[in-house]
């Protein structure tokens, strides 16, 4: 338990912890309420006015610590910035379970934003693009054209011909 | 009851709760649905696609437990709204989200040119970041207005409108006219000319002869601020004494500068033959704590000049107001009876004959009442931030907001996309923060909008849950702006299901949208397609 | 005086890549040594300037944290 001195209303005493010397905030979460990328996304968006140190409290918890960069003069200030960081993690907590949810339609509504936005390619940006990449794994051949697909079959066809015509030539391995 | 219900029943209900104590809800007969309790034991119902039904309380529970007769009335209008599963139709709620979402079709249809910071007029809630009449570096070149067109010009949108913003436009005025120019001939050289629209957003008090026969007959819209009557307008809005480079004073009442003018302009376009019920000067005002006790006068003063429509915007957090907003900021509550006192009071001019409308409600009305999107940039998903808009700054940099532009001048960056010196079009619009603003102002995946009753209708620019919270997502139940729009959608709703039938008639009114096509140039110029 | 600071930075919550690099970037403002104690790099940073091992052992926490964030959200973007 926290020293009675370290104590600022309206911060509960048993989720919070409070060090008013050093004007900082200690929040201990479960992952299981507040999952790793939650925490990360209400972090962010506090780096720029606190400092946000996260570590470990036990394999399922984690300790956030947020000290604010201006100086804070109250106790009322210590108590907005831990208020509105909890605010902000449940946010991000919900928003992450959200977006699972609902990311077709929201994939679906940002591509057609952001296609209807940009508009076809020109032919100088599509001289830009690299298409000499390939784009993925194909070892069923389907990306393959049916020439090349064709004359490979027709290749391996060939030497199996030769060899059934050969005297107990050995196949040649692939 | 049960003593703990009972105590349940005792509790009182927050706006648009209703009490769900005892409700057993049906997994099969509601289709999708959000719901959203109204004064007098009524409820609203909306659904994915944006259908709305009023039911009565008694009625809501029949239909959230599925216990509704098949051959009753209730039965009907559920089913006829599409809310019953075993009749959903699933092409009829497409067809009514892409009707809503129509916009998503095309880019940024407007384009806001900042062709100065330099501003005659200090106003104390400014957030523009003017600058004195003496920061002439704060102008717009010719080069620069010319490489801004040339990028609105690519836009994929089929009609596009330049906006002159400042500052104060008219203080750049040849700069204003070379981009009205240039615009027209690199349009008309397109292959498929857009249609074009020019817009002006002017404190007016710059005015002159010379400059107004420019604006008539270069079809350019003429936007301006009137706060109210002439004690508040000219209390918020100073205009002090200045002589200007070209020997020209200013000084005295903006507002008598802002009325005489906005008459000026008004007789003009009566004698140029423009049907004055349709062509008139737009004014717009911002509600300062100031302003809440004199909603009776802002109405009457907008009537008194002949306005149609009035736009009861609340205070945004931009620029000086960050100084000042002690001074003149106030409680949302408060705002929104300042708002439906004066929406009552024009309803009832609309009865005795006097057609003004509010800005906000026809906005909301036309997405409620049919179905289609007026696409108000700032209250639609996505946000137009990027995708409808863009702005661009005296230096040529781009933006994807005048917001994102304000931002910028106060030293935040995270809205700039680029300068119109490098940029090409399609990596201004795909800009990946392009990409995270579409995402953020999509209330499809942000926490409380999603179960959001109003989500259909409604929207939150990401630049100001940004400035306000510091994140481009928002937090909801701490935005002024929900705040607003739930509280203007509250209204209106209790209105709907009044249904008095002079307000009904008065709100069809206010949703129809009739083009002012005086100003669209371009598109009918066209030369026709070669192969014709 | 020589003022220090020790600074912990959990290996399952920073990346290393992100530690390393704002090592790289703030050694130039104070004299930072590096070493692991499971699960935990442990960054003693050290000063002759009056506060400046405080300072720097905040803004180094920050943007290694920050770092951290960035390269997880791209890396989620790519597995997609």
């Amino acid at each position: 338990m926290p020293d009675s001195t370290n104590v600022v209303t309206g911060l509960p005493a048993d989720q919070f912890e409070v060090e008013l010397a050093a004007r900082s905030v200690t929040l201990t979460l479960a992952e299981s309420i507040y999952p790793l990328e939650a925490i990360y996304g209400a972090s962010y968006t506090f780096i720029d006015r606190c400092y946000v140190l996260l570590d470990r409290s036990s394999p399922t918890q984690i300790r956030v610590v947020v000290t604010p960069k201006k100086d804070v003069t109250s106790e009322s200030e210590l108590r907005a910035i831990a208020g509105e960081l909890v605010n902000e993690l449940l946010s991000c907590a919900w928003r992450a379970q959200i977006v699972r949810e609902n990311r077709a339609v929201i994939e679906a509504v940002t591509m057609q934003a952001v296609g209807g936005a940009m508009g076809p390619p020109s032919l100088d940006e599509l001289k830009d693009f690299d298409f000499s990449e390939e784009p993925f794994e194909d070892p069923l051949g389907i990306g393959m054209s049916w020439e090349d697909k064709y004359k490979k079959k027709k290749d391996e066809a060939a030497p199996a011909a030769a060899t059934a015509a050969a005297p107990s030539e050995p196949e040649s391995s692939q | 009851m049960s003593e703990n219900l009972s105590e349940l029943a005792r509790v009182p209900v927050v706006r648009g709760a209703f009490p769900l104590a005892g409700l057993k809800t049906s997994a099969t007969f509601p289709a999708f649905f959000r719901y959203r309790a109204l004064p007098r034991e009524r409820v609203l119902l909306t659904n994915l696609e944006g259908n709305f039904l009023i039911v009565s309380s008694d009625e809501f529970r029949a239909f959230a437990e599925g216990n509704v007769p098949p051959d009753s009335a209730l039965y009907a209008r559920l089913r006829d709204a599409n809310f019953v599963r075993a009749h959903y139709d699933v092409k009829r709620a497409t067809e009514g989200l892409k009707r809503r979402r129509s916009f998503l079709g095309y880019g940024p249809n407007l384009h806001m040119l900042v062709v100065t910071l330099r501003c005659n007029e200090t106003c104390i809630y400014c957030h523009a970041s003017r600058a004195p009449m003496e920061a002439v570096q704060t102008d717009m070149t010719s080069a620069i207005a010319e490489k801004c067109v040339e990028l609105a010009l690519q836009s994929t949108s089929p009609g596009i409108t330049i906006e002159f913003q400042g500052g104060e436009p008219l203080v750049n005025f040849s700069v204003v006219k070379h981009v009205i120019e240039h615009a027209r001939k690199k349009n008309a050289a397109l292959p498929t000319p857009k249609a074009l629209e020019f817009t002006m957003v002017s404190n007016l008090s710059l005015m002159d002869d010379e400059k107004l026969k420019y604006l008539l007959e270069n079809n350019v819209q003429i936007c301006t601020s009137i706060d109210g009557p002439q004690g508040l307008h000219d209390k918020q809005r100073k205009l002090p004494a200045l002589k200007l480079a070209s020997g020209e004073k200013t000084g005295g009442s903006a507002w008598e500068a802002s009325v005489t003018w906005i008459r000026r302009i008004n007789e003009a376009y009566a004698k140029m033959g423009l049907d004055p019920t349709l062509y008139r000067v737009e004014a717009l005002l911002t509600t300062t704590k100031d302003t809440l006790p004199l909603w009776k006068e802002v109405v009457d003063q907008y009537v008194d000049l002949g306005c149609r429509a009035l736009f009861l915007r609340p205070l945004d957090p931009f620029g000086f107001v960050e100084k000042t907003g002690a001074r003149l900021e106030y409680p949302r509550a408060e705002y929104l009876d300042y708002y439906r006192k004066s929406v009552d009071y024009m309803i009832e001019l609309n009865k005795k004959g006097v057609e003004v409308l509010e800005r906000y409600a026809a906005i909301f009305l036309t997405k409620i009442l049919t179905g289609e999107d007026p696409n108000f940039l700032d209250i639609r998903s996505p946000s137009g931030a990027g995708i409808g808009a863009l702005a661009y700054n005296y230096d040529g940099k781009i933006f994807t907001c005048d917001e994102g532009r304000m931002l910028h001048e106060t030293g935040d960056d995270t809205f700039l996309l680029g300068n119109v010196e490098t940029a090409k079009y399609r990596e201004i619009v795909g800009h990946e923060t392009v990409r995270a603003v579409v995402l953020a102002g999509n209330q499809d995946g942000r926490p409380d909008c999603v179960n959001c009753t109003y989500q259909p209708y409604c929207g939150v620019a990401p630049s100001h849950s940004h400035k306000t919270q510091g994140t481009i997502f928002g937090r909801m139940r701490e935005s002024s702006v929900c705040a607003v729009h739930k509280g203007i959608q509250d209204y209106l709703f209790e209105k709907i299901s009044d249904a008095d039938p002079e307000t009904m008639e008065v709100f069809r009114r206010w949703t129809t949208i009739r083009p002012r096509e005086h100003f669209i140039q371009g598109a009918a110029d066209a030369p026709a397609p070669k192969d014709a | 005086m020589s003022e220090t600071r020790v600074l912990r930075l959990h290996r399952d919550l920073y990346a290393s890549a992100a530690i390393e690099s704002a090592i790289a970037t703030y050694a130039k403002h104070a004299t930072l040594a590096r070493t692991e104690e499971d699960p935990h790099v442990v960054l003693t940073i050290a000063s002759e300037r009056p506060g400046r091992a405080e300072k720097v052992m905040r803004e180094l926490a920050n943007y290694a944290l920050g770092l951290t964030i960035q390269t997880q959200t791209q890396a989620a973007a790519v597995s997609r």
